[in-house]
């Protein structure tokens, strides 16, 4: 027989194998972005009307200038979410490198130098979780936990339990180009970067793979372990990262400034849309979910909620939108075991 | 009785079934024939109450009924479904009375009782298993053989099996055709999914032909042959003979895997073996015999307890590493060993691709396209490259898989039983694959239990028993008689 390599005729008509039209995984990330945007533009509605100095350039540019910290977290936590990961510690680290930020300038330390001692610290904390994630196996949750205890006890400890001012510190991070707060560049960057990472390499699509199924990805090939190192590195970079941020913001090192960070940013991370299960999730989703932590804290302020309410209203609305996530999930589900 | 009259059903994307109407009747066995994506899971789907048809009626015994799951089981409706649907970290006595927990006269069921009405149905089909043992440490044909135990009983109304045969040893197929013949005698209904024609013609009575959801031929058996059925399902001719597919081979060259002394825990028990480039070696053997380690072995993803595998030329290489070189793997448990299911088909088959280039860009829109151009060549059907592939029919799936190690330059190719569940043109499509590679300068070993397999792609056939090397046959050679009576001798 001579080679032949013509694709044998299955069926009558070969299969388009596309349908015009958006991506199906498209159509789903607009699913999860829907109820949050209308979410941010309902609260900045109905608190505009209250008080309208709410829509005000400079009060946007306030809520944006004070929510940077949790959005650049934010990027972080997706990234690791996608790849099935999580990291409980960066509320923590975010409080010692605020520490580390403010006793460094004291002792008149460049800037540079500061920033580049706690991006790189953090990016080496990071590789260590990843390190005994991937090699030792510790499940991620146990595993940050303990972190989280241990970096809030460093925290405390090198400040001896007392916020340290820096009023001329890290000022940079509150300075205005063209009027926008450095901050908030600094956001915007790492959001671009965490999206061209995630959305637009290939390493992203491993960062998939290894949360949709890693023995999969293992066995076609996914470095998974070298992946998970570098998912806890660009965190704790990140981390690091933000807690210079927040040192900047507030002018001083506060041993406390990070404590209940974490839960923040998980749940604006899985607001949008990013699974705990792994393999799900988008940077520009984690992004609407910082918008929805920061349009309800700020607007029940502007409402004259007392802020004692603040963790309760975001409280009801995560587990709103992760109910009703997971109710279609489990329909979803159901009806792929229907049908195989 | 069951009728099925006028049913069809809808996915977004995929009409599966047109108008489809068809008869089960008691004491005989039904063949259920048709490509890969023709809808016959989806039609016993809805025969046993798993789907609701969009439209049509499904009588039991003459009376229409509504039927759910649960309806099903009562009506005495036992289905084996395609996918293995096991409770991996439960014991297999767990998972053969699942849902159906034997009770003493308090109403309480304990561990002793769910063991010795599991032993009892396991020996029924005459399958030997520990009920102890956790289903995760069986292999993917013991979970099989599992879930038949399961799902047998001589009180059945009907039984329904898709494609049970698909990742059995030759035995153990003769083993359920013994079984069916037995429950057919009780008067049992039995619906039959397979795409070996031969099971068809050996075992089944009626038989229903479907082609793209619509049902277009069916009769009884005895009037027609396996030529006929071909002709029916595909519209076309197509041989799965080594005359028209296996087209010879170069000479093979240097050494691709070397194996010296290998040991697997008590699996395999030093076992040399030398893979060249450019030919295809088949590694043949029932559960147990050490032929699924070989291929882990061979493909870097597991590590031998003792003895040296060099895979070109390096030994102690990691499966990364393995990968990297162009050591392509398709495990046998699709599912969990495979796919990403929640992913778009076009991620899954450029993963391999990926994992080797990951510090490059990405463009979903292209890799969509470079995805409908592999597809087209293996005839893939899917209405949607960038839906998930969990939505696909199971040969389907199974096409994807090998897309992916199609993709990139793969220089050693494993595969793990590599047409499970797939229809023969496609089969015959990766055959001819398979040799091209070969011709092309590939080392390729297959795991094979199915002989016309073994017939089409072989140069060589490795036969394994209880862990050694039982002896080797040129491709040639490798008749059903001749493999059969070197892995049985002892
Ligand atoms: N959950 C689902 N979502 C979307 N499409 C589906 C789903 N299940 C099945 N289909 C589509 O329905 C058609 C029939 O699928 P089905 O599983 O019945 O095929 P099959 O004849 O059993 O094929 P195989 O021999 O490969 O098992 C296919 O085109 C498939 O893509
Ligand atoms: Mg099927």
């Amino acid at each position: 027989m001579t080679t032949t390599d013509v694709p044998p005729e299955v069926g009558a008509a070969t299969p388009p194998l596309q349908r015009r039209g958006l991506s199906p995984l498209m159509r789903e990330h607009l699913r999860v972005y829907a109820p949050l945007v209308l979410i941010v533009v309902a609260l900045g509605v109905v608190t505009t009307a209250y008080n309208p100095a709410f829509l005000s350039g400079a009060n946007i540019g306030r809520l944006l200038a004070a929510n940077a910290v949790l959005g650049v977290l934010v990027v972080g936590q997706t990234l690791l979410l996608v790849g099935g990961q999580l990291d409980l510690s960066v509320g923590s680290l975010v409080s010692v490198a605020g520490v580390v930020t403010a006793s460094f300038v004291l002792h008149g330390l460049p800037t540079v130098v500061v920033v580049a001692v706690c991006l790189v610290a953090g990016a080496l904390i990071g590789l260590c979780w990843g390190l005994i994630v991937a090699y030792l196996k510790v499940p991620p949750f146990i595993l940050t936990l303990g972190g989280l205890a241990v970096f809030a006890s460093l925290a405390l400890t090198l400040a001896a339990s007392t916020p340290i001012p820096m009023p001329t510190g890290m000022t940079w991070v509150r300075a205005e180009v063209l009027g926008v707060r450095v901050g908030v560049i600094v956001w915007a960057l790492v959001i671009v970067l965490g999206a061209l990472l995630l959305h637009f390499t290939r390493f992203g699509r491993n960062v998939y793979a290894v949360g949709a199924n890693e023995e999969a990805a293992f066995l076609a090939g996914v470095p998974t372990a070298r992946i998970k190192m570098a998912l806890y590195s660009v965190n704790g970079l990140l981390a690091g990262l933000a807690g210079v941020m927040f040192a900047g913001r507030v002018g001083a090192g506060d041993p406390r400034g990070g404590v209940g960070l974490e839960l923040t940013v998980v749940a604006a991370a899985v607001l949008g849309g990013a699974s705990l299960a792994g393999g799900r999730g988008s940077i520009v989703g984690g992004v609407l979910g910082v918008l929805v932590v920061a349009m309800v804290t700020d607007s029940l302020s502007f409402l004259d909620v007392p802020d004692t309410y603040n963790q309760l209203v975001l409280g009801v609305i995560l587990i709103g939108a992760v109910a009703v996530t997971a109710t279609s999930e489990i329909r979803r589900i159901r009806a792929a075991r229907r049908t195989g | 009785m069951i009728e099925l009259q006028n049913v069809s059903r809808s996915f977004p994307g995929a009409r599966a079934l047109t108008d489809v109407s068809v008869t089960f009747r008691p004491g005989r066995v039904h063949a259920l024939v048709g490509e890969n994506g023709a809808g016959k899971s989806t039609l016993i789907k809805v025969a046993s109450g798993v789907l609701q048809p969009d439209s049509g009626e499904i009588r039991v015994d003459g009376r229409p009924v509504r039927l759910t799951p649960r309806d099903a089981r009562e009506l005495q409706i036992r289905v084996l479904h395609q996918e293995r649907q096991v409770a991996l970290t439960r014991s297999v006595a767990d998972n053969v009375v699942l849902g159906e927990a034997p009770r003493n006269r308090f109403g309480l069921s304990g561990q002793w009782l769910v063991e010795r009405e599991a032993r009892r149905r396991l020996q029924r089909v005459g399958v030997e298993l520990d009920v102890r043992a956790p289903v995760a440490t069986l292999s993917v044909a013991q979970r099989q053989l599992l879930e038949l135990a399961r799902a047998v009983t001589f009180e059945a109304r009907c039984l329904i099996m898709d494609e049970p045969t698909a990742s059995l040893h030759p035995e153990e197929i003769e083993q359920l055709f013994e079984v069916v013949r037995r429950v057919r005698e009780h008067g049992v209904g039995v619906v039959y999914i397979s795409h070996h024609l031969s099971e068809v013609i050996a075992l089944a009575d009626d038989y229903t032909v479907l082609r793209d959801g619509r049902r277009v031929g069916g009769g009884l058996v005895a009037d027609t042959t396996t030529d006929g059925l071909v002709a029916q399902m595909f519209g076309s001719e197509v041989s799965l003979r080594r005359e028209d597919i296996h087209g010879g081979g170069t000479r093979p060259g240097d050494v691709a895997a070397r194996l010296r002394g290998v040991h697997f825990g008590r699996r395999l028990k030093g076992v040399d073996l030398d893979l060249r480039f450019g030919e295809t070696v088949v590694i043949n053997g029932p559960v147990g015999s050490g032929a699924a380690e070989l291929g882990r072995l061979l493909s870097g993803a597991a590590r031998p307890t003792a003895g040296v595998v060099e895979l070109m030329g390096e030994p102690g290489s990691t499966r990364r590493r393995a990968a990297m070189r162009g050591v392509a793997l398709i495990p046998a448990d699709r599912k969990r060993e495979g796919l990403l299911l929640d992913r778009p088909i076009h991620e899954n088959s450029e993963l391999a691709g990926d994992a080797a280039h990951p510090m490059t860009w990405y463009s979903a829109a292209r890799a969509a396209d470079r995805c409908r151009r592999g597809g087209r060549a293996l005839g893939l059907k899917a209405a949607d490259v960038r839906l998930p592939v969990r939505g696909l029919s199971g040969g389907n799936q199974q096409k994807v898989l090998i897309d992916r190690w199609l993709r990139v330059d793969a220089r050693v190719l494993v595969l793990d039983e590599p047409t499970v569940g797939i229809d023969i043109p496609s089969k015959a499509e990766i055959y001819r694959q398979l040799r091209a590679l070969t011709r092309a300068g590939a080392a390729v070993v297959v795991l094979s239990t199915e002989y016309q397999e073994i017939r089409c792609v072989a140069d060589r056939v490795i036969v394994m028993r209880d862990g050694v090397v039982a002896g080797e046959i040129p491709g040639v050679d490798a008749t059903e008689q001749a493999l059969f009576a070197l892995g049985a001798r002892s």
